[in-house]
C-alpha cells in the first residue's frame, strides 16, 4: 500500500476542499472574478418589501441580472440592477415587482414593452412600473372592499329606502309577481296567435327565398354597376374611418363631454332629489370607483372582472324630447353580464288605476314623474344575447343580436306586461351602431305597440367607458362634483 | 454569607483570568504566526490531526444530516405542495449553518478534546517545562501551529460538509422521495448563492479558532495530574461546543 | 556562577523555600541534597526560570534572571541542560527524536549529523539501538538516560540533574556516576544535582548543600561536609530515622 506522508495527505485534502468550493460557488451561480460583467440600470418602487439585494431580475421568467443595490431615494425605493450585456432591456419595459414559489422570495419582473422600442443604455431608467396584487395588499383591498360596497348599499337604501323609492321597489316586486303568476295564462291565451305568427313567418322566409333569388339574378344583371357601387362604399368607408379618427382624437379631450355629463348631471339633480343625490355626491363616485378598481386588481390576472359605465340619450321624435339611461354593466365572464340601469323617461312611469268617479269605474293610466330603474341578468351565446329581469322598473325580457364583431347591435326587449289587457306591454326594438370604443349611435322604435301614443321613434347617441377609462375620469374631472 | 460572598469573588476572579489567560495565548499565539522561524512540518503535522483525519467522522455526520434534512423537510413541504423546495432547504441550511457548526462541533468532539489531552498530558509530565529549558517558545511550538490548522482545517471541512450534505439530501430526495432530478438540482442553484456558501466558510474560521484555542488553552494550563488531563479533555468539548454556538449567534446576528 | 539571594515560594499557605542563599561555582558539581518533599525540585525549577520566587534574586553571573525579559532570558536558558526527575520526554518523538531536539531546534547540523551525535550520546548513557523508540515503550530507568542524554546533547555550560539515578539499578547508577564525573571533569562543566544517593553525591560532589525547612542549613566542600556536626546532615547522611528530622 502506498504511503502518504502528512503533507501529502493535508495537500490533497486541500487540493480536495478547494476544489468543492470552487465547483459550488460556480455552480450555484455568478462567481465573479474582477469586474463585474454587465450594465446597470435603475428603478424607483414605492414599495420594495421582501425585496433583498442579490435577489434576481427576470425577463419571462428568465433570471436577466440581479438587485445590486437597495436605496432610498425621495421615499422611494430606488432599486440599481445589474443586467446581463446581451440582454436589451427596452425604454417601455414595465417593472414589476414579484413573488416566486411557496415561500415567496421577492423577484423583480421587467415585462416587456413593444418589440422595437430603443434599448436602455449603462445607468439608464427603467420608468414603468407597475404593482400587483399580493397576498398582503389583497387582504386589505377586500376589506376596503367590503366597506366601499357597505356603502353603496347603503347609498342604494337611503335612495330606494325613501317614501318614493320604497314605492318603486314594491312596484318592481309586484310587476314581478305579476309576471310569474301570469307568464301561463298569456301563453295559454295566446297559443293561437303565436302559431299564426309561426305561419306568418315561414311565409316570410319563403318570400325571403324568393327575393334573395331575385336578387342573385339581379347581381348578375348589373355586375358593373355593382362594381361602382361597392367603389363608392369604399370611399365612404375611407371617409368614415376619417371621421371615426377625428373622434379619437376628440375622445381624449375629455372636458368636453365632463361638461355635456355634468349639464345631465345638473338636469338630473334639478328633476329629482334623491337620485341626483346619489348621482351627484361625490362620496358615491368615489366609493363607486374605488369598488370597481378594487375589485378588478384583486381579479386581474384571471378572467377579468370587466365593468362598464355607458350614459345613452335617445331623442324621441313624436315626445320631441330626450329619453336618458345611465347604466353599469359587471361582466365576471366573457359571456354573461349584469346591467343596472337608471332611466330617465320624459313620459314618466305609466300605472294603470281603477278610479271611481260618480259611481262609474273606469282604468286610467296615468304617469308619474320618476325614474325607472333597470336590473337584468344576460347570458349570451355566440352572437345572441338574452337578457332578463327587471327592466324599467317592470319585469321583461330581451334578446341582442351582435353583428360586424359586436360592432353593431340589433335589440328587442319587451316589458310592462299588463295583464288585464288594459294597455300593452312596451316593446321597444333598435340597434346600436359603434363608431369607436366609447361612443356610438342608437336608433329605433320605442313602444310601438303602445295603446297611448307613446310609440315614437327614436334617435340617440351615447358613450360606454369602461373602469379603467372610469378610473381617469373621476380623478381628473373635479367639475363633476358639486 | 462571607463564604458565599467570597466564593462569588474567587468564581469572578476565576472567569476574569481565565479569559485574560485565553487572550493571551491568543495573542501570543498569532504573534508568532508571523515570527520565523516557521515549523511547517508541526503545522502540517496539525493539519492532518484536524482536517484530514476529521474527514471521516465529518463526511459521516455531513451526508447523514443531509438526508435526515431532506426527509424532515419533504415531510413539511409536501403538505403546501412545495417539495422541490427540499434542494434549496437542505442545501441552505447546510451551507449556511449545519454546515460549520456541526462540522465544529464534530472537530471539537475528535480533535478538541484529544488536543487538550495531549497538551495536559505535556503539561503534568514536565513536557512543556521541558521545552521551556531548551529555549523553545511552547506556545510558539504548540500551539500556533493548532491555531493555523484550526483556521485553515476547518473552512476546508466545512466545504466538504456542505458537499457531502447537498449529495445526501440529493440521494434521499431524487431516489427515495421521488422527486425529479432536475428540479432538485435546478431549485438548489436558483436559492443557493455563492454568498450563503462563503458566509458558512466565514463562520467556520471563526469555529477553528475557537476549538484550537480552547484546547490548547485547556491543555496548556492542566494542573493535577492524570485526573487533571481528564479534566481539560472535558472542559476542551464543553466550553469549545458552548462558545461554538454561543459565537454562532453572535456571528449570525453580526454578519446579517 | 549561579547566586540564589534570599529566595522565598510558598504554594498558597505552605512554605515551601523559606529565604534561600546558595552560591554555585562555576565547574563544579554541586549536589543539593534533602529530605523528599523538602523542595529541591521547587529550588532548582526557579534556577531555570520554571517558577517565579515570591521574593529574593536568582543572579546568572551577576545578572538578575528573575527580572530578565523573554528574549534575554532565552539566550540564557541556552546555556542550561535539565533532566527533569521524570525524564519528561516528548512521548510523540522517537528516542533519538528526543535527544536530538535542541540540536535540531538550535543548530543548523544535518540531520545525518544529529543522528551521529544522538547515538554517541545514547551509547555514553548505555543505551544502544533504541533511536527509533518510542518513549512509551521504555522502562523508567531507561527514560531517565535518554533525559540525561538530552540534556547533555547541546554540551552546555551548565546542568541541573534533578534526581539523575533514582529508578536506576545500582550498577548502572555507578555507570551513570562515572559518566556525570567524566563529562564534568572533561569539560569543566557546572553540574547541579539534586539526589538522596549518598554512594552518588560522594562519587561525583565537589559541593554539597543541604536543605532543610525551607532553608540552607548547610553548604560546603563533600570532605568538610563528611566531618559537619550538624544532627541534621549527620542523620541524613547516616540515613537513620532516629534524630531530630521528624518522620511523620
Ligand atoms: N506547583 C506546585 N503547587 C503546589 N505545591 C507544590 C508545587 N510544586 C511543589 N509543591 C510543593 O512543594 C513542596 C516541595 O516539592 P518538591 O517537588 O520541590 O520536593 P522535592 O524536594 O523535589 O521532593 P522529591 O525528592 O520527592 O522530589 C512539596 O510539598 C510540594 O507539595
Ligand atoms: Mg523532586
Amino acid at each position: 500500500m502506498l504511503k502518504l506522508s502528512a503533507e501529502a495527505k493535508v495537500g490533497i485534502f486541500v487540493f480536495i476542499g478547494l476544489i468543492l468550493l470552487v465547483y459550488m460557488s460556480l455552480r450555484v451561480g455568478g462567481i465573479k472574478f474582477g469586474r463585474e460583467e454587465g450594465y446597470t440600470l435603475t428603478v424607483r418602487l414605492d414599495n420594495a418589501s421582501g425585496l433583498d439585494t442579490n435577489a434576481s431580475v427576470r425577463v419571462a421568467g428568465v433570471e436577466v441580472g440581479r438587485v445590486r443595490k437597495i436605496l432610498l431615494e425621495d421615499n422611494k425605493a430606488k432599486l440599481v440592477l445589474r443586467i446581463r450585456p446581451e440582454v436589451k432591456i427596452g425604454k417601455d419595459f414595465t417593472a414589476v415587482l414579484r413573488t416566486s414559489g411557496m415561500l415567496g422570495e421577492r423577484y423583480l419582473e421587467l415585462i416587456p414593452g413593444s418589440p422595437n422600442a430603443p434599448s436602455l443604455e449603462e445607468g439608464g431608467d427603467i420608468t414603468r412600473v407597475a404593482t400587483y396584487a399580493d397576498m398582503e395588499k389583497l387582504i386589505n383591498l377586500l376589506a376596503d372592499v367590503a366597506s366601499d360596497v357597505k356603502n353603496v348599499t347603503a347609498s342604494f337604501s337611503s335612495v330606494l329606502g325613501g317614501n318614493e323609492g320604497e314605492a318603486t321597489l314594491k312596484n318592481i316586486v309586484k310587476n314581478l309577481e305579476e309576471v310569474t303568476e301570469n307568464v301561463n295564462a298569456i301563453i295559454k291565451e295566446n297559443d293561437k296567435r303565436f302559431s299564426t305568427v309561426m305561419v306568418n313567418f315561414e311565409d316570410f322566409s319563403a318570400s325571403i327565398k324568393d327575393a334573395s333569388r331575385n336578387l342573385n339574378s339581379l347581381i348578375v344583371e348589373n355586375k358593373d354597376n355593382l362594381k361602382g357601387g361597392v367603389e363608392n362604399l369604399k370611399n365612404a368607408s375611407l371617409k368614415l374611418e376619417e371621421a371615426m379618427d377625428t373622434l379619437n382624437k376628440i375622445a381624449p379631450k375629455v372636458e368636453d363631454t365632463i361638461s355635456s355629463v355634468d349639464s345631465i348631471a345638473k338636469k338630473i339633480d334639478r328633476g329629482e332629489g334623491t337620485l341626483g343625490k346619489l348621482i351627484n355626491d361625490p362620496t358615491t363616485h368615489e366609493i363607486l370607483n374605488k369598488t370597481l378598481s378594487g375589485i378588478n386588481n384583486y381579479i386581474d390576472r384571471t378572467e377579468r372582472f370587466r365593468t362598464f359605465v355607458s350614459y345613452r340619450g335617445e331623442f324621441l321624435f313624436d315626445e320631441q324630447d330626450t329619453k336618458n339611461y345611465l347604466s353599469l354593466k359587471v361582466q365576471p365572464k366573457a359571456d354573461k353580464y349584469y346591467l343596472f340601469e337608471v332611466v330617465d323617461d320624459p313620459r314618466g312611469r305609466r300605472k294603470t288605476e281603477t278610479v271611481t268617479i260618480g259611481g262609474a269605474t273606469t282604468s286610467v293610466t296615468k304617469t308619474s314623474q320618476e325614474f325607472k330603474l333597470s336590473l337584468e341578468l344576460a347570458k349570451r351565446f355566440e352572437d345572441l344575447a338574452i337578457r332578463g329581469g327587471v327592466i324599467e322598473s317592470s319585469g321583461g325580457f330581451g334578446i341582442d343580436y351582435y353583428m360586424l364583431k359586436d360592432r353593431v347591435k340589433i335589440a328587442f326587449e319587451a316589458f310592462d306586461f299588463d295583464f288585464n289587457k288594459k294597455r300593452n306591454p312596451h316593446l321597444k326594438i333598435g340597434t346600436l351602431v359603434r363608431l369607436n370604443k366609447y361612443f356610438f349611435v342608437t336608433a329605433g322604435y320605442d313602444d310601438f305597440i303602445s295603446k297611448d301614443g307613446f310609440e315614437s321613434a327614436y334617435l340617440g347617441v351615447g358613450f360606454e367607458f369602461e373602469d379603467e377609462d372610469l378610473k381617469y375620469l373621476f380623478t381628473s374631472a373635479p367639475s363633476i362634483k358639486p | 454569607m462571607r463564604e458565599l460572598f467570597e466564593r462569588l469573588g474567587r468564581m469572578a476572579v476565576t472567569a476574569v483570568t481565565v479569559t485574560g489567560n485565553m487572550f493571551l495565548i491568543l495573542a501570543q499565539a498569532v504573534y508568532f504566526i508571523f515570527i520565523p522561524p516557521y515549523k511547517l512540518r508541526n503545522i502540517v503535522k496539525q493539519m492532518e490531526f484536524v482536517g484530514v483525519k476529521s474527514l471521516f467522522v465529518v463526511i459521516l455526520t455531513g451526508s447523514f444530516t443531509g438526508m435526515v434534512l431532506a426527509m424532515q423537510s419533504f415531510n413539511a413541504l409536501k403538505r403546501f405542495g412545495a417539495e422541490s423546495l427540499v434542494g434549496p432547504t437542505v442545501a441552505l441550511s447546510m451551507a449556511r449553518e449545519l454546515g460549520p457548526v456541526l462540522t465544529a462541533l464534530m472537530v471539537t468532539g475528535r480533535a478538541g478534546s484529544a488536543m487538550a489531552t495531549e497538551l495536559g498530558t505535556m503539561r503534568v509530565t514536565e513536557q512543556i517545562d521541558a521545552l521551556y529549558t531548551m529555549a523553545i517558545n511552547p506556545v510558539k511550538y504548540l500551539i500556533t501551529p493548532r491555531i493555523v490548522a484550526g483556521l485553515s482545517m476547518l473552512p476546508i471541512l466545512t466545504v466538504i460538509t456542505d458537499f457531502v450534505g447537498v449529495i445526501g439530501g440529493y440521494f434521499v430526495g431524487v431516489t427515495l422521495l421521488n422527486i425529479n432530478p432536475g428540479v432538485y438540482i435546478g431549485r438548489t442553484v436558483d436559492f443557493v448563492n455563492v454568498d450563503d456558501i462563503m458566509y458558512g466558510v466565514t463562520k467556520s474560521f471563526f469555529f477553528g479558532l475557537i476549538i484550537t484555542l480552547v484546547a490548547s488553552y485547556q491543555g496548556f494550563y492542566t494542573t493535577g495530574g492524570a485526573e487533571g488531563v481528564g479534566r481539560a479533555a472535558t472542559n476542551a468539548v464543553v466550553v469549545g461546543c458552548v462558545l461554538i454556538l454561543v459565537s454562532d449567534y453572535i456571528l449570525t446576528s453580526i454578519m446579517f | 556562577m549561579i547566586e540564589i539571594i534570599d529566595l522565598k515560594k510558598s504554594f498558597n499557605v505552605k512554605v515551601v523555600l523559606d529565604g534561600v542563599d546558595l552560591a554555585i561555582e562555576d565547574g563544579k558539581t554541586t549536589v543539593i541534597i534533602g529530605r523528599s518533599g523538602v523542595g529541591k525540585s521547587v529550588l532548582i525549577k526557579h534556577i531555570v526560570g520554571l517558577l517565579k520566587p515570591d521574593s529574593g534574586k536568582i543572579l546568572v553571573d551577576g545578572k538578575d534572571i528573575t527580572k530578565m525579559g523573554e528574549r534575554e532570558f532565552t539566550e540564557v536558558l541556552k546555556r542550561f541542560g535539565m533532566l527533569f526527575q521524570g525524564a519528561a520526554l516528548f512521548d510523540s518523538m522517537t528516542v533519538a527524536g528526543n535527544v536530538g531536539f535542541p540540536l535540531k531546534e538550535h543548530t543548523d547540523l544535518a540531520d545525518k549529523d544529529i543522528r551521529g551525535i544522538v547515538t554517541e550520546k545514547l551509547r555514553r548513557v548505555g543505551l544502544v539501538g533504541v533511536e527509533d523508540m518510542m518513549p512509551a515503550d521504555l522502562s523508567g530507568g531507561m527514560k531517565k538516560r535518554v533525559g540525561l542524554a538530552r540534556a547533555i546533547v547541546m554540551d552546555p555550560e551548565i546542568v541541573l540533574f534533578d534526581e539523575p539515578t533514582t529508578g536506576l539499578d545500582p550498577i548502572m547508577s555507578d555507570s551513570i556516576a562515572n559518566l556525570m564525573s567524566e563529562t564534568q571533569k572533561a569539560l569543566k562543566t557546572t553540574y547541579i544535582a539534586i539526589t538522596h544517593d549518598i554512594a552518588l553525591t560522594y562519587k561525583i560532589a565537589d559541593m554539597v548543600a543541604m536543605i532543610y525547612e525551607g532553608k540552607i542549613i548547610e553548604h560546603g566542600a563533600v570532605e568538610e561536609m563528611k566531618k559537619n556536626a550538624n544532627p541534621v546532615l549527620r542523620q541524613f547522611l547516616a540515613g537513620s530515622a532516629q534524630g531530630p528530622i521528624k518522620v511523620y
